[in-house]
């Protein structure tokens, strides 16, 4: 049980219970004091004070500058240049000696800065530096500033930027201060003691030492396995202007000594010339500390990553677009902290700043060389194959794969995956809707997969297309691709096993099948053999109908659309 | 946007901000009645209602609604008698 003891210059009592439920979320049960109004001075100082008789492992210091500073915030054009000057000087004095009472009673301390007042009795002339009470929170700021610097248990809180965030005329309340002395609203009690329980937690807390980050729409616009290295979107101007925003942040979390690492599934090669030669990107191949690019699952790249660097997982942070990836890790790998990327790419640093688990308090010089040793050293430990029970994370998700044949409506969606996809792509064939019309009207199947789970709807993600041999019942496999963004999760199977079986029904007894090996299609360069095809020569392939089968996965339900 | 408050409810609300049982609240209760009703209290009361009922207290009657029937009143609500 933590002793928490608050101690404001004003009245905010109502901050007890607030903090103490703020603190007890973040894991921290504590017992929150909150001295009274006027009691500031006494409780620090006086050695027999409540305060002074206990010890506290946590004291809050909330000097607010609207009672330090008192009369040049209410009276600024009355207050004299001289008094100006009394007034910092003694706000100074007063807080010091604070600092200096509470860091010898607390194990902990954190000493909230000064506020600004956005308006007062000069309105229009607020900007007359001479005048104005914002210069003498400016000069006081720095100065106390430097008391969190000498004491080793002292935090600076940076109270003023909470309150520009939060908006000033939110966060008092007037009536309050008539009535019991008390400067904030309810709402700014409530954003107070969340980021007090944030700051407190950050201190006690080991912070995340690595983050994990996916590559498509995560670093950059678009799929690069379906748009190629021209195709994605980062830098210029609109969404790429998003992505580079998002870098920035990153390499200044970087800075502060967060190594960075990519967990992606790509080809490895394609994706890292993006890295290293777009003209767009900020993070290059040398901000990294480790790199798994790749089909594996997710949570076997960021075990491998975690033992690259020697971290327990526990250390890393998980930064990915797709809900499905991040429910994967979250799943296989619970210690991990996985960051919800929000739907907009312009939402993504302020995503990544309320993350609580980056939260440092100080930056060390030790901090700051941590990349750079990192890096210097190359580890690149050994990948172990890790047992990552993939089957009971597809079996979680509840997929559904929706079959049905081509149609005027989605002959479009069939020609675009045909023509966009380079991974999973069996025969790169590249059709455009003329020809597989005219493949239909000669009495061809032409299938599309609609993939649907509990975490959503994927839309046309497969596309397969069988054409009718010259001998009566022998058909081959024309095309059949899966657009990336599914690719390990079985739908390839499904929509084999669903044609075979349509096949079978057409009077069809035996399929033939080739694998075109391309520049990036080796994903799928084993898929024939492992569904039960029989080799005749390299990358030629037939399955008899009439003896065998494709077992449908039994993690999919099928629904289908048309016969 | 104007809600219906039972009297039931603005009880839960004034017990839960004292930190008594809710038996403990009732139409007689007041800061006079209740000792746990202090000044910082009274405000923490003020503030629950205030964000419970969507209502806006005025600084002239602040001081004066430090009752459960005075609250009531002032809310609209019946209290049972």
């Amino acid at each position: 049980m933590k002793e928490v003891w608050v101690l404001p210059t004003s009245t905010l009592g109502p901050l007890g219970p607030s903090l103490q439920q703020q603190l007890l979320d973040r894991g921290i049960p504590s017992t929150v004091t909150v001295t009274p109004y006027g009691e500031f001075d006494r409780e620090l100082l006086d050695p027999g004070s409540r305060y002074n008789r206990f010890r506290a492992d946590l004291t809050v210091l909330i000097p607010d500058t609207h009672d330090l500073l008192a009369p040049a915030f209410e009276a600024p054009i009355t207050t004299t240049d001289r008094e100006r000057t009394e007034l910092v000087d003694h706000a100074v004095a007063r807080v010091s000696a604070a600092v200096y009472a509470a860091s010898r009673n607390s194990k902990e301390v954190l000493l909230c800065n000064g506020t600004f007042p956005p308006k007062t009795a000069l309105g229009f002339m607020g900007g007359d530096r001479r005048l104005s009470p914002a210069t003498l929170v400016f000069a006081y700021n720095d100065r106390i500033a430097a008391l969190g610097a000498e004491n080793v248990n002292v935090t600076l809180v940076d109270y003023a930027g909470l309150v520009l965030a939060e908006g000033y005329d939110r966060w008092h309340d007037p009536r309050l201060w008539a009535h019991a002395r008390m400067r904030l609203s309810r709402d700014g009690v409530d954003a107070l003691a969340s980021a007090l329980a944030r700051v407190a937690a950050a201190t006690e807390r080991q912070p995340c030492k690595c983050l994990v980050l996916d590559l498509d729409n995560t670093l950059w616009g678009g799929v690069l396995g379906e748009q190629g290295i021209d195709g994605i979107q980062v830098g210029g101007e609109g969404i790429g202007a998003a992505f580079v925003t998002f870098q920035r942040e990153l390499l200044e979390l970087r800075a502060r000594g967060v190594l960075l690492a990519i967990a992606s599934k790509n080809d490895h090669d394609d994706a890292m010339r993006a890295i290293e030669h777009h003209p767009g990107m900020l993070l290059r191949r040398h901000h990294l500390a480790a790199v798994q690019i790749g089909w594996q699952p997710k949570a076997q790249s960021i075990r491998a990553i975690a033992e690259t660097l020697g971290f327990s997982t526990n250390a890393l942070a998980f930064v990915d677009d797709s809900a499905h990836e991040r429910e994967a890790v979250r799943q296989e790998l619970p210690d991990v902290a996985v960051v919800d990327l929000p739907a907009d790419p312009a939402d993504y640093v302020a995503a990544l700043r309320a993350f609580e688990t980056l939260d440092v308090v100080r930056v060390t010089d030790e901090d700051r060389a941590r990349n750079a040793m990192v890096v210097a050293e190359g580890a690149r430990a050994q990948l172990r194959e890790s047992s990552v029970d993939v089957e009971a994370f597809l079996r979680s998700l509840e997929q559904v794969a929706v079959v049905s044949a081509v149609d005027d409506a989605t002959i479009g969606r069939a020609a675009q995956l045909s023509q966009r996809t380079n991974q999973f792509n069996l025969t790169l064939r590249r059709l455009d809707a003329a020809s597989i019309r005219r493949a239909i009207d000669a009495g061809a199947l032409a299938l599309l997969l609609r993939a649907i789970d509990r975490l959503g709807d994927s839309g046309l993600v497969a596309f397969a297309l069988a054409t009718r041999g010259t001998q009566t019942g022998s058909w081959e496999l024309d095309t059949f691709v899966l657009s990336c963004r599914v690719i390990g999760r079985g739908y390839d199977t499904a929509l084999l096993s669903e044609l075979v079986g349509r096949l079978r029904n057409l009077g069809c007894s035996e399929l033939s099948a080739r694998f075109v090996p391309g520049p990036r299609n080796s994903v799928c360069a084993t898929f024939l053999a492992d569904r039960g095809f029989v080799a005749l020569e390299p990358n030629a392939y037939h399955l008899d109908l009439r003896k065998s089968d494709v077992t449908f996965p039994d993690y999919i339900v099928v629904r289908r659309e048309s016969p | 946007m104007s809600i219906t408050v039972s009297f039931s409810e603005l009880c839960d609300t004034i017990a839960r901000a004292l930190q008594v049982e809710r038996a403990r609240v009732t139409a007689e209760t007041s800061s006079a009645t209740l000792h746990e009703w202090d000044s910082l209290a009274h405000l923490q009361v003020l503030l629950a209602v205030e964000k419970r009922f969507h209502v806006r207290f005025e600084t002239a009657e602040m001081p004066s609604l430090a009752s459960v029937r005075h609250l009531a009143e002032r809310l609209g609500v019946r209290v049972p008698s």
